[in-house]
């Protein structure tokens, strides 16, 4: 019996591709999309996931608990955008019983990248830095992701970097020195849907987002008072 | 009717189920005090984060916490508005996947508002008896007066041009070096029976002759200087807050507390003769409706005028969601719900 699987993409919205929902059949290793639909245009602080999800169900003539699986994009990303799909996405989880997934944004990413080499995905760049995570050329993560300054990328032996339109000139400017191929991310909920087989389940309220970096004020605080013990 | 009432508009994670808007079957408030107290204040993402961490276990004890099951409840109640933007996100966000879910109707609640029913809660007060009713709402964020004809009928007739009284108590105590927050500390403090709420003169803010609003501002400003006197032309303070002694700091707290209580009266006052039709009650929320001399100095007013007072109990006068479930309840049955669109928004209504 295939598991009704729903899955949220909407961490990076303004780095590529369509944040939305996918609606899918997942049995073992097999996923079938049934269907997916955009989040759609509103205002700043709009919050466009139940109304896409509500839109979703409807049209595939499912109700809430039916769903098995909810598989949610976890980032680094936009925060509120992360924040918004991991609440919902843990009480839809609570209500219907469904088992949770978290997907960190940068596999979800990774599955359009068609590098035949070892690749990175950065994310969530600041300043000089980025999250980066490591991928061999098969696109099998090789761990969890880290914070990465231009001077580690040398020895990570990549042959292609993902990286938005964040990513710093100083980076930049290393993977133009090492001659490495830059390319831009694509997010999509029918790539996060693929991932469900092979996605890290996680207890319901535990389903959190990776922000990848501390919060920015905790930064210019600890700066600013380099003695408050923070 | 069974609400769940969800709020996390600032730093305070809470859910609690609620019965007919007063019967309260659980109120689970997780605070955030102990992420912040090290800035002095709220930080906003911060508050954000522990939301989306903690919003999950909250309302899975409030549902325990009351013995009922998620298919008991009748609605989702909300906090939408106002507060920091983020944090009523994950409110939000919750509140509609719970709704959605459940098929059951998402109702959208004015956070200050909803802090003029926490006095209705668990009382058998009758509506009637109540209303029309002069609101205030005094907080860390809100210095509001309202004119309330009925639990969901309340227009604003005044609030503050700058500081929140709480904002103010906050600033008092970083001033005496008292911590954070500033509002319990400088209320025990005053309360001791050797302080002399005299002993400083501090100003009481009245801004223009018929004006309903707050500035605490100036009192700030003022006990600023009195601790730490007139700064020079460099903008260097002459006087340091460690030559205070104990007992000044406990005048200064007493005299602070007495002038920001006589400004909040003396507009009450006013209120009262501005208002059209005469109110039956004066209804008061919010974590500062918590301090003791506010609280007896209103109750004075109440009495002098022959006001019925209603005071919320204290674990109602911070941020929780009870009231959040208890407005609900009357906004549902008098505006009906509201759908998956409800938008979460940083100003009043």
């Amino acid at each position: 019996m295939a598991d009704l699987t729903l899955a949220i993409e909407s961490s990076n919205p303004s780095s590529g591709g369509e944040p939305g929902v996918a609606l899918g059949l997942v049995e073992a290793d097999e996923v079938t999309l049934l269907d997916t639909e955009p989040l759609g245009e509103g205002e700043r602080h709009d919050d466009l996931l139940m109304p896409a999800i509500q839109r979703l169900m409807a049209r595939a003539g499912r109700e809430p608990f039916q769903l098995d699986r909810i598989v949610c994009s976890i980032g680094p990303g936009g925060y509120t955008g992360l924040r918004i799909a991991t609440s919902a996405a843990n009480m839809m989880a609570l209500v219907s019983g469904a088992k949770l997934f978290g997907v960190p944004s940068a596999w979800v990413a990774a599955i359009s990248v068609e590098a035949n080499c070892p690749f990175g995905v950065a994310l969530a760049s600041k300043g000089e830095s980025c999250f980066l995570t490591t991928f061999d050329a098969s696109g099998t993560p090789q761990g969890p992701g880290k914070l990465a300054r231009p001077t580690d990328i040398e020895k990570l032996g990549l042959g292609v970097l993902v990286g938005d339109q964040f990513l710093s000139k100083a980076i930049r400017a290393e993977t133009d020195r090492l001659g490495l191929r830059v390319i831009p991310p694509e997010f999509s909920a029918k790539a996060c849907l693929s991932l469900a087989p092979r996605a890290p389940e996680v207890r319901v309220g535990e389903l959190v987002p990776l922000y990848g970096r501390e919060a920015e004020a905790v930064t210019k605080w600890r700066q600013l008072h380099p003695d408050s013990g923070v | 009717m069974l609400i769940l009432g969800i709020e996390s508009s600032c730093d305070e994670t809470a859910a609690s189920v609620v019965e007919d808007g007063r019967l309260v079957r659980s109120s689970v408030v997780s605070s955030q005090y102990e992420i912040h107290e090290a800035f002095g204040g709220v930080v906003p993402e911060l508050a954000s984060r522990a939301h989306a961490e903690r919003i999950t276990g909250v309302v899975r004890q409030a549902l325990r916490d009351a013995d009922c099951q998620l298919s008991d409840l009748d609605a989702i109640a909300v906090g939408h508005r106002p507060g920091l933007i983020g944090a009523l996100l994950v409110g939000v966000s919750a509140a509609k996947s719970l709704s959605w879910s459940l098929g059951v109707p998402l109702v959208g609640v004015d956070h200050v508002r909803a802090h003029l029913w926490a006095g209705l809660l668990n009382s058998d007060l009758e509506i009637d008896d109540v209303f029309p009713a002069l609101g205030l709402v005094i907080s860390g964020g809100h210095s509001t007066i309202f004119e309330s004809t009925s639990p969901t009928e309340i227009n604003k007739l005044g609030g503050t041009i700058d500081d929140a009284v709480g904002e103010a108590y906050d600033k008092a105590a970083a001033i005496l070096g008292l911590g954070h927050p500033g509002g319990p500390v400088v209320d025990r403090l005053a309360s001791d029976g050797a302080s002399d709420d005299r002993a400083v003169d501090l100003p009481v803010s009245r801004l223009g002759r018929e004006s309903l609003d707050f500035s605490f501002s100036g009192l700030k400003t003022a006990l600023l200087y009195e601790v730490r006197g007139v700064p020079g032309p460099g903008g260097a303070f002459p006087k340091d807050t460690s030559e205070l002694t104990d007992e000044r700091k406990r005048d200064l707290c007493a005299s602070f507390q007495r002038a920001a209580s006589r400004a909040i009266v003396l507009k009450l006052e006013r209120a009262l003769d501005a208002m059209g039709t005469k109110p039956k009650s004066i209804v008061v929320g919010g974590g500062v409706s918590a301090n003791s001399r506010i609280r007896r100095d209103i109750t004075e007013l109440a009495q002098s005028k022959s006001l019925q007072l209603v005071l919320p109990e204290m674990r109602f006068c911070v941020d929780n969601a009870a009231m959040i479930a208890g407005l609900g309840y009357h906004t549902y049955q008098t505006s009906g719900p509201n759908d998956l669109t409800l938008r979460a928004a940083p100003g009043m209504s």
